[in-house]
């Protein structure tokens, strides 16, 4: 398809996005022309890029299809892998969180107002979280209350209050509730102690679900302005940002948090195994990685240091956000994590399956890397090798792959409980399986251990 | 209908959600707003009225500049 409008894009009457023979627009309608000329004129948007915040954009020449309503045309630079919330670890949608709470204070300092707080809005960026709606601001008007309230306590507060307080396995519930979590769920499960006093909690979550339950068919307030000084819609924000800042979580306690450091590789095989992935990578040469199984990104790292964009993805929510905040604390570029089940990757969700895209969909992508993972596939989940490399060829047209045999220590454990169904689990199965839709381009036996890694070319 | 054009919401704030707000910044700002607005609401409740909130305190074209 040569132009289309970006299937998310709907909500906002302001414009809309598009993309015209591959490139990314984003059109200004005349319904938002005088919030757009007021967020230019007043360096809200200068201010907001030069801080990292928000995604930079050029006004183009470019002829719009219903030029009756079009005011401008942008052109957004591109963010190079979109995520979802349900998909970020909780220091990430933390971190999404206070920068549209921070966004929204410093539009008010220029007399604009966030008019949302979708955290679908947020996207990743070199380990930082960066608002990619450039129309996402409004002109304030004295008086108003944030029409992103209650959005904010759906897509951020809730998730990470469940996350935080409950379990963190709630951050996959945005999945479900695209618009957030319902308040009203959230303040059914968190714990008692979040329902005294006058905590953020209580107020911004259970006070919050209470009133919208009695007020849910009244159109008590009709006019949003005279309700609010700016001073006490600023205060507001702030104890918002309070809330949000003391709710932690510690990395700990999952299944894969402290997997290097439990297991008997010693540094000397990783460094090696390192420098086997990075040649690897050198021969291929691609532009883009998926690191599938990367756990905290350690070999991940092998293709973001040469200058690669490297999705590095885990079932695992405390290795994800090991390696988020370890990207954070040294400034690390080209990486994103990503909370992902390969066994059970993102749909695509929303209005006819297509506001979010499916993990497939994001792809293809130059290269895989597929580490230590295979055995987890097939013996843990029971996929046939065949399967695994049929999935691979369709998402990538090289493949890094570790083959861990049956009588490595990890594979023994697997198996330990459970019946030896696995009769083609064998080097010589693995091959003929893979060799049907990928090339055997090099093979690398791991020195003091049992396993060999593969680099793959599809056929 | 001036601040149609100036206004792009497009959310439905909710009226739950706008209550709680004028709570929430009542708690950490000043209660007047907050009393006002509950003032209102229980004297038309014993006058028997329809409770109509509080006018705006500008006009529409009375936006903020920064």
């Amino acid at each position: 398809m040569n132009e289309a409008r970006v299937s998310s894009s709907f909500r906002d009457p302001s414009g809309f996005l598009f993309t015209r023979k591959g490139v990314l627009y984003r059109q200004v309608n005349q319904f938002g022309a005088k919030a757009y000329d007021k967020f230019i004129s007043t360096g809200l948007y200068e201010e907001l890029t030069q801080r990292g915040w928000l995604v930079a954009h050029k006004e183009v020449e470019v002829k719009a299809d219903n030029p009756e309503i079009a005011y401008r045309i942008l052109q957004p630079d591109l963010v190079p892998f979109i995520s979802y919330p349900y998909e970020w670890s909780f220091s990430q949608l933390k971190d999404a969180a206070l920068l549209t709470l921070e966004i929204n204070r410093l539009a008010l300092s220029k007399g604009m107002i966030l008019k949302d707080a979708s955290a679908y809005n947020i996207q990743f960026v070199d380990g930082k979280p960066l608002l990619i709606d450039t129309l996402s601001f409004d002109i304030y008007r004295k008086g108003s209350a944030w029409d992103g309230y209650r959005q904010f306590c759906q897509h951020f507060l809730a998730p990470l209050a469940l996350a935080s307080l409950v379990d963190v396995r709630f951050m996959l519930l945005s999945k479900n509730y695209i618009d957030g979590i319902p308040l009203d769920l959230a303040s059914r499960l968190l714990p008692v102690k979040t329902r005294f006093g006058l905590s953020g909690l209580n107020i911004h979550i259970h006070m919050h679900a209470r009133v919208q339950r009695e007020y849910a068919d009244k159109p008590t307030i009709q006019n949003n302005t005279g309700l609010l000084t700016k001073e006490s819609l600023l205060n507001m924000l702030k104890g918002l940002t309070q809330t949000v800042e003391k709710l932690t979580w510690q990395p700990k306690g999952t299944e894969w948090g402290d997997y290097y450091s439990a297991t008997n590789y010693s540094d000397d095989s990783l460094r090696l195994k390192g420098e086997v992935v990075g040649s690897f990578i050198d021969q291929a040469k691609p532009a883009k990685v998926w690191d599938l199984g990367a756990n905290n990104g350690l070999f991940s790292r092998e293709a973001a240091r040469r200058g690669i964009f490297t999705v590095a993805s885990d079932i695992d929510p405390a290795a994800v956000e090991k390696n988020y905040l370890t990207i954070k604390a040294n400034q690390e570029k080209n990486l994103m994590p990503l909370v992902m089940d390969l066994t059970n990757p993102s749909p695509s969700i929303g209005w006819a399956n297509q506001e979010r895209d499916a993990f497939n969909a994001r792809g293809p992508v130059d290269m895989i890397l597929a580490l230590a993972l295979i055995h987890h596939l097939a013996i843990s989940n029971n996929l046939p090798l065949d399967t695994i490399a049929d999935y691979f060829a369709s998402i990538s047209n090289w493949a890094v792959v570790e083959f861990v045999p049956k009588n490595d220590s990890q594979v023994k454990r697997l198996l330990a409980t459970r019946k030896d169904i696995f009769d083609h689990y064998t080097e010589e199965g693995f091959e003929a399986a893979f060799s049907r839709v990928f090339k055997i381009a090099a093979k690398h036996p791991l020195a003091g251990s049992e396993r060999t890694l593969y680099l793959l070319k599809k056929k | 209908m001036h601040h149609i054009l100036l206004n792009t919401r497009y959310l439905d704030p909710g009226s739950g959600s706008l209550l709680v707000q004028l709570i929430a910044a009542g708690l950490v700002g000043g209660f007047g707003i907050l009393a006002k607005v509950f003032w209102g609401r229980i004297r038309a409740f014993f006058k028997g009225e329809k409770y109509e909130p509080p006018a705006p305190e500008t006009d529409d074209d009375d936006l903020d500049e920064a």
